[in-house]
């Protein structure tokens, strides 16, 4: 098992452990769709609500010892990071796209590793919520996120 | 390199030669090299892993 399927299946499988709601957005999941890009954490996508907010604390404690989350960001933003994993795993409670949570899970791909299933934003939720949020490294990435997504949808139409 | 994961790298490397040929004149604007890493992860056979997350070293560094 490849460090990345390793790293991904300790996650969903917490995830799914306390059935926490989220999908997976941001540059893992472009890397998920295949877009050949690296990333140096996993960001999921859930709803902010307190009964979340009781599943993540329960997620943190399933990771095990030594992982930690806090909200490095706030007052600014509600997101929070969990740190102590050889990744860090930021949850967001909204995107900068103004996306519901339910649209973007409802167009969400589903994908399986090892009996897991868990959900990755569409493309075009990814690169929606990048190009609202038009931070310096969202317009580095932006260009090969639509042409990967071109050459997707050609390869798709067949030769 | 087993000859039956030579034959699938052959075979990978075949597909993203064609697929090359086909997309590069419909795609102009999309530099040649990018085209290619495109094609390359997404023709890329299962048993291939694909590798996109970066760890932190103990010295700070983020790899591969």
């Amino acid at each position: 098992m490849s460090f990345e399927e390793a790293v991904l299946l300790e996650v969903v499988r917490a995830v799914d452990r306390v059935k926490l709601d989220a999908v997976v957005i941001g540059n893992a999941g472009a890397a998920l769709h295949g877009v050949p890009i690296t990333t140096q954490d996993i960001d999921l996508f859930v709803r902010d609500t307190s009964r979340n907010a009781a599943k993540i604390d329960q997620m943190v404690a399933v990771l095990g010892d030594g992982v930690v989350a806090s909200r490095p960001f706030e007052p600014t933003s509600r997101m929070i990071r969990i740190e102590g994993l050889p990744v860090d795993i930021d949850l967001v409670f909204e995107l900068s796209s103004h996306a519901k949570f339910e649209s973007v899970r409802a167009r969400s791909v589903l994908l399986t590793i090892e009996g897991v299933s868990f959900r990755v934003a569409t493309m075009q939720d990814i690169m929606d919520a990048k190009r609202a949020a038009n931070r310096p490294k969202d317009q580095a990435v932006l260009p090969l996120l639509e042409q990967f997504q071109r050459v997707r949808d050609a390869l798709d139409e067949g030769p | 390199m087993p000859s039956n994961r030579r034959e699938e790298t052959e075979s990978w490397i075949a597909q993203v030669d064609d697929w090359q040929r086909k997309l590069q004149p419909r795609f102009p604007d999309i530099d040649a090299h990018d085209l290619r890493m495109i094609l390359r992860s997404l023709l890329q056979p299962n048993t291939v892993p694909r590798r996109w997350l970066l760890r932190k070293t103990e010295d700070g560094r983020y790899v591969l």
